[in-house]
């Protein structure tokens, strides 16, 4: 008969009986536990056993890092391991020593070491939690009233108090499951499934920019320094490990600005198989910004205290899309001019490098003379005015995009909504470009404007490189807001120990002590010309979410508990948002996902 | 492990397996394979996205290998005999990608634009006029094709891409430095494979002394 011990008990037991923290205060409880696991002497030994190798892969790891000398980037004591173990083997020369060599050569011969001799033990362990977000008995919790359908207005419409949190489930029961296979040999507790499928860390490598015409920062990190009140505005870029390992320039850029209550955001990526498609995103970026900063300098939005009254002006024209308040129309009209500009200054951009010979010896025979398909970019506009409905703050925002990347809006109540849809065609990769035929002209823009008035926390304009790990947006936008705040990049007041104790008490992480021992995230290399490797802790809001046992959804509509993630243990370096939003982007890994990464964030400094 | 749902890159290896590819040919073709996989698993890009399939053919055609993600992938036992079923390979070629290549919707990411790889050293014996321009006009991936040694003919390789390559003879070394430059092109497209637009042509690697291009 199975034992019953909660995973977390599980640890605890372990960590007590290895001697370390994180036992658990009540220690005749856990002894208590032990006892019991003692009581099935098979299931015992296979998890001792299991237990065991698992934590030997760690010294293997040491070890493999100390003969080969290059560090194991994700085990960042590993001298010391390795160094403790060579004592030890030291001090016990005459006993140890011959076994030693015995092993060495044992390895050498390939002989199958001893405990791999025969087939994996069953492993115990316990059934995993899906997070549920509710209560078996709780029923369906009232949720936001959906959108209102007609594309391409979105009006959010302000709901009811969110529920309380739910209460867990009834702990699991271990289970014995079908024989697992041996760690692979990179094993790292801190690696989680999804890294599985990554190399180890040094096949992916460092090479600094090109000595190209026009080179562009590897990186960039700034923030507003004046943004509208109550708000902060910060973005960074930064150049994707495709790029780092080819030596390749970063061909994303952004740009911002504030022109009386209107904030101005632009954000680009260039082709990558183009040769100067970073300029083509850098003056995108700047005309569009300057040209929208202009046009809008002249716009005032009408005074609507409703709701109603706004959804009228937002109302759209069946084929023209022409929305029905005149000033939302004119600032219509201004994103498009926007484009139109952006994609005449990459015009000029092509034909001042034109017949150059700098710039044409950097491009192969066969795609000479300097062709402005060289300058391919796409572009996201967004543009932010703070309003009062219904006596509160709101925002209207106004979205267009040629290409992909994604803008998205984040509600008030923790809702996430994508702004637009990106181009794309049936395989990765097709997309528009600002230089694509017809992509100035407007009945196809038309298409790809966006408005949007709501109460926000965030709004938030990235290119594909980000774009692509949150897809699709209309899923897992929301998870991106989530993994921002839980690692502190924007600037957020922390709940007090109180108010936080309250709110987790019926999670998964009942105490604030729990909390605070959670980890909720991974370890990530960074990839700069430093040898070793340095590595940064990035939280994730999918594993804090998993950790309380609620879902994503409703982790976002609870912001104290959201902002309690802030509280486990690492924290993110950099002096400011912009700085730790760089170092995030630069450093978290998805499978597959090795673009640039630019991301540009808007948010009320008093969140949510 | 949970499954990869991201963007693969699918690479399809059309492999002829007929008869006068028996001996030294064949082995070598194997020995290829082998080397650009061992190729491939050094590089990070590969590493994370590439999947690869083989397709043989000789008197009929057969997917010996489906997609497989690289790390998982064992290279084929290649032998030769009979004729040489090109029709039928280009046939389930389309096929294998129909069925396996992931198409971009709102809800699914899709995979990288596949890339193709058709090796023949004589003429097709089946009729395969129809399956090369069903391919062809579908513009399902990139297709390269080579005509291997003096027995080969381009001309049905012209039909089915524009990308064909010829290679002197049959002769280990030389079946080498293919595969050497199959790796090198799979390194270099994936290079481009982000963001082109639909009908960029793939830029390749100059093609070694023993590969001319077929104009």
């Amino acid at each position: 008969m199975p034992v019953r011990i909660r995973e977390e008990d599980f640890v605890k037991i372990i960590r007590w009986k290895l001697g370390l923290p994180g036992g658990g205060e009540n220690l005749a409880d856990v002894q208590q536990k032990w006892a019991e696991l003692q009581k099935n002497p098979a299931e015992y030994k296979h998890v001792v056993e299991q237990v065991s190798l698992r934590l030997g892969h760690l010294l293997a790891a040491a070890l493999r890092a100390k003969i080969t000398g290059e560090p194991s980037a994700n085990f960042a004591w590993s001298s010391e391991l390795s160094d403790l173990f060579v004592k030890w083997a030291k001090d016990n020369e005459r006993a140890v020593s011959p076994k030693l060599s015995g092993t060495i050569l044992a390895a050498v011969k390939g002989k199958a070491p001893p405990t791999q001799a025969r087939p994996a033990p069953p492993m115990v362990r316990p059934i995993p939690k899906k997070p549920t977000g509710l209560h078996p008995q709780a029923g369906q919790s009232p949720t936001p009233p959906p959108l209102p359908p007609p594309l391409p207005t979105r009006l959010a419409i302000p709901n009811e108090q969110p529920p309380p949190l739910p209460s867990v489930d009834p702990p699991p029961m271990l289970e014995v499951i079908e024989p697992i296979a041996p760690a692979p040999t990179d094993w790292d507790p801190n690696v989680s499934e999804q890294q599985a499928g990554s190399p180890p860390p040094s096949m992916w490598q460092y090479k600094g920019l090109p000595n190209d015409p026009e080179q562009h920062t590897e990186h960039d990190a700034r923030a507003m320094a004046n943004p509208p009140e109550g708000f902060k505005v910060f973005g960074a870029r930064v150049r994707g490990k495709k790029h780092k390992h080819d030596g390749t320039n970063c061909d994303d850029w952004f740009e911002f600005g504030q022109s009386g209550p209107w904030t101005v955001i632009a954000v680009a990526d260039g082709a990558g198989s183009y040769k100067f498609s970073r300029i083509g995103a850098k003056v995108a970026c700047e005309t569009a910004v300057k040209e929208l900063a202009a046009d809008l300098g002249k716009v005032s939005l009408e005074r609507r205290d409703t709701v109603a009254e706004w959804a009228a002006a937002q109302a759209q024209s069946p084929i023209h899309y022409q929305f029905a308040g005149r000033d939302i129309q004119d600032v219509q009209k201004a994103m498009y001019r926007a484009v139109r500009k952006a994609f005449q200054a990459v015009k000029t951009a092509h034909e001042e490098r034109s017949g150059s010979p700098e710039y044409e010896a950097c491009l192969p025979p066969n795609r000479r003379p300097l062709d402005i398909k060289e300058f391919s970019s796409t572009l996201l506009l967004a543009v932010h005015h703070a309003v009062r409905v219904d006596g509160k703050d709101w925002s209207f925002v106004m979205a267009c995009q040629v290409g992909d990347g994604m803008t998205g809006a984040i509600h008030k109540h923790g809702t996430a909504h994508p702004l637009g849809t990106a181009d794309s065609g049936s395989y990765s990769g097709e997309t528009e470009f600002l230089t694509s035929s017809g992509k100035t002209d407007e009945p196809y823009l038309a298409k790809k404007i966006h408005a949007f008035l709501g109460p926000v926390q965030a709004i938030v304009v990235m290119t594909d490189g980000v774009a692509d790990d949150y897809f699709p947006g209309t899923e897992h936008l929301g998870r991106l807001w989530g993994d921002l705040v839980v690692n502190r990049i924007p600037e957020v007041i922390v709940p007090g120990d109180e108010e936080i104790a309250n709110a987790i008490s019926g999670t998964g992480l009942p105490t604030l002590d729990e909390l605070k021992a959670a980890n909720i995230g991974v370890s990530a290399e960074v990839i700069d010309g430093r040898t070793p490797r340095n590595t940064v802790h990035l939280k994730s809001s999918e594993d804090y979410a998993e950790k309380l046992q609620i879902s994503v959804e409703a982790l976002l509509k609870h912001p104290t508990v959201l902002l309690a993630g802030t509280q486990t243990p690492g924290k993110l370096e950099g002096a400011t948002s912009e700085d730790r939003l760089r170092v995030w982007l630069d450093a978290y890994h998805v499978r597959g996902s090795f673009d640039d990464r630019t991301l540009v964030v808007m948010h009320r400094e008093a969140l949510p | 492990m949970s499954e990869f749902t991201g963007r693969r890159l699918p690479i399809y290896l059309v492999l002829d397996c007929s008869g006068s590819m028996a001996g030294e040919p064949i082995e070598a073709v194997r020995q290829g394979v082998k080397a650009l996989i061992a190729d491939l698993k050094g590089d990070p890009q590969a590493l994370e996205t590439a999947f690869l399939s083989v397709i043989t053919f000789d008197s009929g055609a057969r997917q010996v290998i489906p997609l497989t993600e690289l790390m998982l992938f064992q290279e084929p036992n290649l032998d030769a005999a009979g004729s040489t079923a090109l029709g039928e390979a280009i046939k389930l070629l389309e096929q294998a990608i129909d069925k396996e290549v992931k198409k971009s919707t709102p809800g699914q990411k899709g995979d990288w634009r596949p890339l193709v790889f058709i090796m023949t050293d004589g003429q097709p014996t089946d009729s395969w006029q129809v399956a090369a321009d069903s391919i062809k006009s579908k513009k399902l991936g990139n297709i390269i094709a080579c005509a291997a040694g003096p027995g080969a003919d381009a001309n049905p390789l012209k039909r089915i891409t524009e990308i064909v390559v010829k290679l002197d003879n049959l002769q280990p070394d030389t079946l080498k430095q293919f595969f050497k430059w199959v790796s090198d092109s799979i390194k270099t497209t994936s290079a481009s494979v982000q963001q082109v637009a639909a009908d960029a042509p793939v830029g390749l690697p100059p093609p070694p002394p023993q590969i001319q291009s077929v104009p």
